[in-house]
C-alpha cells in the first residue's frame, strides 16, 4: 500500500459474462512505482493480459464485469467516467500489443495513425503533429523516417511495425507503459532489438514499465520485479533474482525448469539472444 | 425419446421451417384430395370470384379454380428445385472435388470457364438458354440447370479446397489411398455440412428464377401452373380482384422464406467454430458417414 | 498503377470474349431466320439478299468481324420484325433503364446505409432485431413479387401513386417521379436487404479488430475510432457486395420494367426473346453484359482505391 505507487491495483476482479467458469481474475493486487519494471508471468489463461487490459481500460463493460480498485496517480480508474478514463489512457499510458502486425490498421498511411491521436487529443495541428510523429520514428530507431511516414503498414517489416506501434504508444509521454507479450510474434533475432530498444526508452523517458510475458527469459532481462500468475490469481512475487534464483512455488519452479529446455534446443537464436546483453 | 433430443438441439430457425414446409408439404399433398376441381379445368361456372368456402382462393379470369392452381404450383415448385438441387449437386460434387484435388490444367481451364459464365447475371445467362432452346417448361427447368451446375462446382470446389491440403487427407494418401477413395471417403463427407446448405440455398434460388421466367412468359407455358406464370396471368385483375394476385405471391414468398429461414440455420447449426450445442454432432456424424468429425478423423 | 491497368485490360477482354460468345450463341440456334421470316413466301434468291442484309452470309469469323466492326460505328443492325434499326429502338430505352437502375440503387444505399449502422450501433437489442427480420423477409420475397405487393399498397389500396407506366420528365415532371417512386422503391429495397447485413457484419467485425483495438489504447473517442477506422474497414467488403447488387439488379431489371410496365431495355428483350428477333436480342444481351462487366470494373478499381494492399500487389 506504497503512496508513492504510480499503480495500485487492489482485489481486483474480473469475470468475463460469456465464459462459463472461475473468473479470469480473482482479487489480484499489484503495485508499480514510479520507473519500475514489473513482469507478468504466466502461461495463456492465467490472467496476465486481462490485468494489462483492466489497467489499460480496454475491457469492453458490456463483456466483462469488473470489481476492486485500480488506483492511477491516486485517482480511482474504475469510478472515473469513460470520458475522463480514456483522456488517462491517452496522454498517461502506452500500449504495446503482442501482435505487431494487425495493430495497425492496414488502409491507412503509418503517418496519419500516429498522428490522429495528436491531433484529435493532443490538440496538435496536423503540420505539428507530423513533426512529431518523425521524431517518434527517429526515436524507435526507424530508418528514412520521412518515406514512412507515407508508406501503409504492409509495406514495412513486421519488426519495424511493432517500433511504429511502440512509437505510438509513446506519443503522448506516458508515465507507464504496458507491453502485452511485445516480442512472441518476432523473429529472435529481432526480439532481442525491440527489447533493447523498450529498455533504453524506458531509461531515457523514465516510464513505469509493465512487461507481460510467458517466457521467463525476457522478463529476467527486462523487470525488476517479477509477479507470477496463474488461474487468475498471483502467485508469487518480489524482486527478480530472488524470485528466479529461489523460488517458492512449484507452479514458479514449473516454469522456470522449462526455459533451459527451450534454451536448448533454439541455442543458436538464444546465443544471439543473449549477447545482446551488455548493449 | 432420441428424436426429442435433437428437436431440442436444434435453433429456432431450423424449427420454424421445417414447421412451415412441413405445412407446405401437406397442404399440396392433400389440396387434390380437398376440391373436386382439376388446376386447369375451366367453366367452374363464375370468373373472377373472391374466396369462398368452394374456392377458398376464389375463381381467376378464366374459371378456373385457384386453390387447385395454387397448390399445384407449390409441387411444381418443389419439383423444379428439387430437381435442379440434385442434378446440380450431382455434377457438381465429382466435378469440384476433382477439380480441387487435382489441381493443375483441368482445374485452371474449370476456372476459366466458369468466370466466363460469371460474367453474366444468371437470369441473363436463363434468358440466353431459353432463346436458344425455345421457351417452355422444360427448357427452362434445363437452362437453370445449367447454369446451377457452375455454381455448385465452384462452390463446392472452394470447399474441397479448403480441405485438400488438410492433415487428413496427408495421412491417406501416405497410406496410398486412391484418389477415388480420398475425394469420396475423406473429403466429400467433411464437405458435407456445407454442401447441405448449398443444397438449400440453390433449392430456394432455383424456385425463385423458374417463378421469374414463368412471369416473363419464357418459362411454363399455360395452362401449367406455376405460380410465376399465374402471377402474370393475374396481375391485370390487381384493382379488382386483389385476392387472385396477393394469395400466389404470399404463397410463392413463405415457400422461398421457409427455404431460406432453413438455410440459415442450418449454417449456424452446422458452423464448428460456434460450438454451442452438445446434440450437435449427432447430425453431423450422420452426415458425414460416421467417417469424421469437423476436420477430425474419428475412426 | 500496375493493378488498375491489369483490371481494366481484364475488363475490356472479358468484353471481347463475351461479345463473341453472345455472337455465336445466337448462331446456335438451329433453323434458318431468313426462312423462319420469308414463312410460306420463301424464296431462295431473296432469302440470300435477306441473309445478306442480316449479316448472316459468310464464314463465322467473317461475319463476326462485319457485326463488330458494325457495332463500333453505332450500327446495331435491323430488327427482324419491323426492319428499324435496332441501335435507335434500344438508344432511349438505354436511357430509361440507366435512371431506374441509378435511381434504385440510390434508394438502396439511402436505406441499408443508415438501416446497417443502426443495427451494428445497436447489436442485440430491438432496432437491430428488427432491421435484421425485415432483411430476412426482404432477402425470401422474389423481386417482382415484392414490385406486386408495392403496388398493391401503393396503387390499389391508397390510390397514391400509379401502379405503372412511365411519364416523360419534360412532359411532366411530377408526375414523371411520381410513376419512377415505386419502381425505385423495389429496386432499392431489393437491394438494400443483402448490403444492410454485410455493412452490419462488417462494421461489427471491423469493431472487433486489434486495429480498433490500438486506436483504443491510444485514447482516441469511439467517434474518432469510428470515423476513422471503423467506416473506412467496413467499407471495403461492402462495396464488393454492392458490386455484385448491382450485377444482379441488372438481371432484376427484365422483371422489374415487366412488373412496372416500365419501357427499358430489359421489357424489350423479354419482348424480343418471344418474338426471336435476335439482331435485337444479341445487341440487348451485350448491353446488359457490357453493363455487368464495367460495373465489377469500377467495383475492383474503387477497391483498389480503398485498400492499399490489393492496388500495389
Amino acid at each position: 500500500m506504497n503512496s508513492l505507487s504510480l499503480v495500485s491495483v487492489r482485489n481486483l476482479s474480473v469475470d468475463f459474462w460469456r465464459v462459463a467458469g472461475p473468473p479470469a481474475l480473482s482479487s489480484v493486487s499489484l503495485e508499480v512505482s514510479p520507473g519500475e519494471a514489473v513482469g507478468l508471468v504466466g502461461e495463456s489463461g492465467s490472467g496476465k493480459s486481462t490485468l494489462g487490459f483492466a489497467i489499460a481500460g480496454l475491457l469492453d463493460p458490456n463483456d466483462a464485469q469488473l470489481s476492486g480498485e485500480i488506483l492511477f496517480k491516486s485517482q480511482n480508474l474504475l469510478t472515473t467516467n469513460q470520458d475522463d478514463y480514456r483522456k488517462i489512457r491517452g496522454s498517461e499510458i502506452g500500449y504495446i500489443f503482442q501482435d505487431a502486425s494487425s495493430s495497425l490498421n492496414p488502409l491507412l498511411k503509418i503517418g496519419k495513425q500516429l498522428t490522429h491521436p495528436l491531433m484529435a487529443n493532443g490538440g496538435m495541428s496536423k503540420n505539428d503533429a507530423m513533426v512529431r510523429a518523425k521524431e517518434l520514428l527517429d526515436m524507435v530507431e526507424i530508418s528514412q523516417s520521412e518515406r514512412r511516414l507515407n508508406q501503409y503498414p504492409h509495406e514495412i517489416s513486421g519488426g519495424m511495425k511493432q517500433r511504429v506501434v511502440i512509437a505510438a504508444a509513446l506519443s503522448r509521454d506516458p508515465s507507464l507503459l504496458i507491453a502485452d507479450e511485445p516480442t512472441t510474434a518476432l523473429d529472435v533475432t529481432v526480439q532481442a532489438q525491440i527489447i533493447d530498444l523498450l529498455l533504453r526508452l524506458k531509461k531515457s523517458l523514465s516510464m513505469s514499465l509493465i512487461f507481460i510475458s510467458h517466457d521467463l527469459g525476457v522478463v529476467a532481462r527486462v523487470a525488476d520485479r517479477v509477479v507470477v500468475m496463474k488461474d487468475g490469481n498471483i502467485v508469487e512475487s518480489g524482486g527478480v533474482e530472488q524470485v528466479l534464483a529461489n523460488p517458492k512455488e512449484s507452479y514458479t519452479q514449473l516454469l522456470l525448469a522449462n526455459i533451459p529446455k527451450l534454451r536448448h534446443v533454439d541455442q543458436s537464436h538464444s546465443l544471439s539472444f543473449w549477447g545482446t546483453n551488455e548493449r | 425419446m432420441k428424436l426429442v433430443t435433437w428437436w431440442r438441439s436444434l435453433n429456432t430457425r431450423i424449427r420454424v421451417s421445417i414447421f412451415m414446409l412441413f405445412f407446405l408439404a401437406l397442404l399440396s399433398a392433400i389440396a387434390p384430395f380437398l376440391t373436386p376441381f382439376h388446376s386447369d379445368q375451366m367453366g367452374t361456372g363464375q370468373t373472377l370470384l373472391g374466396p369462398t368456402w368452394k374456392h377458398p382462393f376464389g375463381i381467376d379470369s378464366m374459371g378456373r379454380d385457384q386453390f387447385s392452381r395454387v397448390t399445384e404450383g407449390i409441387r411444381l415448385s418443389a419439383f423444379i428445385g428439387f430437381t435442379v438441387m440434385s442434378t446440380s449437386l450431382l455434377v457438381g460434387i465429382p466435378v469440384g472435388i476433382l477439380s480441387a484435388y487435382k489441381g493443375g490444367l483441368l482445374d485452371s481451364l474449370f476456372s476459366r470457364v466458369l468466370d466466363l459464365l460469371f460474367a453474366f447475371p444468371n437470369l441473363l445467362l436463363a434468358l440466353v438458354f431459353v432463346t436458344i432452346l425455345g421457351s417452355g417448361s422444360w427448357t427452362a427447368l434445363l437452362a437453370l440447370v445449367i447454369i446451377y451446375i457452375p455454381i455448385a462446382s465452384r462452390f463446392i470446389r472452394s470447399a474441397a479446397l479448403a480441405e485438400k491440403d488438410r492433415d487428413y487427407v496427408s495421412a491417406a494418401k501416405v497410406n496410398g489411398a486412391s484418389t477415388f477413395r480420398i475425394c469420396a471417403r475423406h473429403i466429400l463427407p467433411n464437405i458435407a455440412p456445407s454442401l447441405l446448405v448449398l443444397g438449400t440455398n440453390i433449392f430456394a434460388f432455383a424456385i425463385l428464377a423458374e417463378a421469374a421466367l414463368s412471369y416473363l412468359g419464357v418459362g411454363a407455358k399455360p395452362p401449367t401452373p406455376s405460380l410465376g406464370k399465374i402471377l402474370t396471368e393475374n396481375q391485370g385483375f390487381i384493382t379488382t380482384s386483389s385476392h387472385l394476385v396477393i394469395i400466389p405471391a404470399i404463397t410463392l414468398s413463405f415457400l422461398v422464406l421457409s427455404l431460406n429461414l432453413l438455410g440459415d440455420g442450418l449454417r449456424d447449426y452446422l458452423d464448428p467454430k460456434k460450438s454451442n450445442s452438445r446434440h450437435k454432432k449427432s447430425l453431423l456424424q450422420v452426415l458425414s458417414r460416421k467417417k469424421s468429425v469437423a476436420g477430425k478423423v474419428v475412426d | 498503377m500496375k493493378y488498375y491497368v491489369l483490371r481494366i485490360t481484364g475488363g475490356l477482354l472479358t468484353i471481347f470474349v463475351s461479345s463473341l460468345l453472345v455472337f455465336s450463341l445466337i448462331r446456335l440456334i438451329p433453323g434458318d431466320p431468313a426462312a423462319e421470316l420469308m414463312g410460306l413466301a420463301f424464296d431462295p434468291k431473296l432469302a440470300h439478299l435477306l441473309r445478306i442484309r442480316l449479316g448472316l452470309e459468310g464464314s463465322f469469323v467473317q461475319q463476326y468481324i462485319a457485326w463488330i466492326t458494325a457495332v463500333f460505328h453505332g450500327d446495331f443492325g435491323y430488327s427482324f420484325i419491323n426492319g428499324a434499326p435496332v441501335g435507335q429502338e434500344i438508344g432511349d430505352r438505354l436511357i430509361r433503364t440507366v435512371q431506374l437502375l441509378v435511381g434504385g440503387v440510390i434508394v438502396g444505399l439511402l436505406i441499408s446505409i443508415p438501416a446497417g449502422i443502426v443495427s451494428a450501433r445497436n447489436k442485440g437489442k430491438w432496432q437491430d432485431g428488427g432491421i435484421m427480420a425485415f432483411t430476412t423477409l426482404m432477402l425470401s420475397v422474389p423481386q417482382f413479387v415484392l414490385g406486386i405487393f408495392l403496388i398493391y399498397i401503393f396503387a390499389v389500396r391508397m390510390h397514391v401513386l400509379p401502379a405503372g407506366g412511365w411519364i416523360d420528365p419534360h412532359d411532366n415532371f411530377v408526375e414523371w417521379l411520381k410513376s419512377m417512386v415505386l419502381p425505385w422503391l423495389c429496386v432499392g429495397m431489393a437491394m438494400s436487404a443483402f448490403t444492410s447485413r454485410v455493412l452490419r457484419a462488417s462494421i461489427l467485425d471491423a469493431k472487433n479488430m486489434d486495429y480498433t483495438r490500438t486506436a483504443r489504447s491510444w485514447g482516441l473517442s469511439e467517434k474518432e475510432i469510428a470515423k476513422k477506422h471503423v467506416y473506412k474497414n467496413a467499407s471495403a467488403p461492402t462495396l464488393t457486395v454492392v458490386g455484385l447488387e448491382i450485377g444482379y439488379l441488372l438481371g432484376g431489371a427484365f422483371v422489374i420494367e415487366n412488373v412496372f410496365a416500365y419501357p427499358g431495355i430489359g421489357q424489350l428483350t423479354v419482348k424480343a426473346i418471344s418474338q426471336r428477333d435476335y439482331p435485337m436480342v444479341q445487341t440487348s444481351i451485350l448491353i446488359f453484359a457490357t453493363g455487368f462487366i464495367l460495373v465489377n470494373l469500377i467495383v475492383d478499381l474503387a477497391y483498389g482505391f480503398i485498400d492499399p494492399r490489393i492496388r500495389q500487389r
